[in-house]
């Protein structure tokens, strides 16, 4: 029998969701400076004790800006792709790409976040975010 | 603060050295570095030990404490230091701080690492990080980087294979180097890949290794009577974290090195020669334009025009580099300063930059946020203590 919590995000301070059950990635944006921050963080450097960084929901859909396809990694499914994403506020994200056919990516193009429950190394179930072309 | 010399070094040869414990690697270069500077091992103050991965891989707490007491150094400050790739120059680092402030007059300092194992392949450190998770593995990050780079100055991957050709070349003619064979363009080209355009070739090593420096004050220099390398500056700097950031350039690196010229009063073009953070073949080439020897999108011109070849007009890496000569994580910062001492004392063989009198380090650590964690920059100058 199964002694399993559920699916847990792959970072808790990266993944939230809504009343109906939807994800979305969260970053931070401090109140008094307007400085942006993924994932989340506490403290805004530049305002410390001044500033409040609020929680801030980051939108689907983003820029590929770089990317590379990874053929080797022990432990890991290969072949994968990993891009530099610009989302909202301006944020450069690294995420995991749904393609990796090279020939199919292209730095500039639209590309839209997927979440999606994945196996994680034990038997839990992670719930882990890509990014596919939009 | 007042000047620190390099009174002594040692180094093993790295490779793999599977039948040795991280102690057994530290004691060798210890004790050549002691039994070079002239120094007892009662004599050393103090101690700085750089090691990354102990406690992940060899289950091993309080490294500097095994490692100095098997050359005999007991009942001294021990300090275990660590700063991913760069722990042992920041190991260097600490030990020179500690001559310098006058607390000290003679200070040691080790860099040691085990990151051979039976089952081989890739490091994964610091699982707990996000961007891992997601599958950020390191040779991942630096193929994002120098897509990013070839995106931006529009370098091929010919150009980035040079550096591995080169940096093999320099090792084949190192005694000490991992790898002892030179290689070819279509042999980096045509090796598997690991992260596209990073072939294996194009990778540092799995590597074991030690390598150890003794630093003493200017007075205990003479009292040693030796041929001395100064140090004329020794900086340490983390990264900004700033989202955005350009994938391709490491702010710390041009941050760092302003810092340890103005430190050191000197410019690239006192510089004779550079041991660099070439863990990746594109690594290098940001590193020629970071430290100041090419602006942004001209390195590559550096390495076509042989000028950072042994023979050339600013050698880089002559020792072979992380690439050839290996890169056990936390030795790594150490073996470069070793080698710089070496040359600046003529003592180098095959591979001596003549009439070198002004070496330069640099040793990077760690990834956060597309940013490095530490990067150290050292500038050492031959001085005659007289």
């Amino acid at each position: 029998m199964s002694t399993s919590k559920g699916p847990v995000p792959v970072d808790p301070s990266a993944i939230v969701f809504s009343a109906d059950g939807s994800a979305s990635l969260v970053g931070g944006k401090c109140a008094r400076c307007g400085r942006a921050f993924f994932p989340k963080r506490e403290i805004c450097p530049l305002c410390f004790d001044q500033g409040i960084v609020e929680q801030v929901l980051l939108g689907p859909r983003g820029k590929l800006v770089d990317f590379t396809v990874v053929y080797r990694a022990p432990g890991r499914e290969v072949p994968y792709a990993l891009g530099y994403i610009r989302v909202d506020e301006g944020l450069l994200l690294l995420a995991p790409l749904t393609e990796c056919d090279p020939e199919r990516l292209a730095p500039g193009m639209d590309v839209e976040i997927v979440f999606e429950t994945v196996e994680g190394p034990g038997e839990e179930e992670i719930i882990t975010f890509r990014y596919k072309p939009a | 603060m007042r000047d620190v010399y390099v009174a002594g070094v040692g180094m093993t040869p790295l490779g793999k050295h599977l039948d040795k414990r991280l102690r057994d690697l530290g004691r060798v270069a210890c004790f050549n570095a002691l039994q070079d500077a002239g120094v007892h091992p009662r004599d050393i103050q103090t101690g700085y030990c750089g090691n990354g991965l102990g406690p992940a891989i060899q289950g091993e707490q309080g490294i500097g404490q095994n490692v100095f007491w098997e050359v005999g150094i007991n009942r001294i400050p021990i300090i275990n230091v660590e700063n991913a790739c760069c722990s042992g120059a920041t190991a260097f680092r600490e030990a020179w701080l500690s001559v310098a402030s006058g607390l000290y007059d003679v200070a040691m300092a080790v860099g040691v690492e085990k990151t051979y194992t039976q089952e081989g392949g890739i490091l994964e450190i610091g699982e707990a990080d996000l961007e891992l998770k997601l599958g950020l593995v390191l040779p991942a990050y630096f193929a994002l980087v120098a897509n990013s780079y070839i995106k931006e100055c529009g370098i091929s991957r010919e150009d980035l294979a040079l550096v591995a050709v080169k940096n093999r070349f320099h090792g084949s003619l190192n005694p000490y180097s991992q790898f002892q064979t030179p290689v070819t363009i279509e042999e980096v080209l045509g090796s598997p890949v690991i992260a596209d355009p990073l072939t294996r070739l194009s990778c540092c090593p799995l590597s074991d290794g030690a390598a150890a420096a003794v630093l003493v004050s200017e007075e205990k220099a003479k009292q040693l009577g030796r041929k001395h390398v100064r140090v004329a500056a020794s900086v340490l700097q983390s990264g900004s974290y700033d989202n955005p950031m350009n994938p391709s350039l490491w702010e710390l690196n041009y941050r760092a090195s302003d810092e340890a010229y103005n430190r050191a009063g000197l410019s690239p073009g006192d510089v004779d020669l550079a041991e660099v953070h070439d863990c990746f073949t594109i690594s290098e080439i940001l590193h020629y334009e970071s430290l100041g020897f090419a602006k942004r999108g001209d390195g590559i011109g550096l390495l076509k025009d042989k000028e950072t070849y042994l023979g050339g007009k600013t050698p880089f890496s002559v020792s072979g580099g992380l690439l050839a000569k290996g890169h056990p994580v936390g030795c790594t910062g150490m073996a470069q300063i070793v080698e710089i001492v070496w040359q600046l004392r003529g003592e180098a063989g095959k591979r001596q930059v003549p009439g070198a009198r002004v070496g330069l380090t640099h040793t990077m650590g760690g990834m956060k946020e597309g940013d490095a964690k530490a990067v150290a920059i050292n500038i050492f100058k031959a001085d005659v203590a007289a």
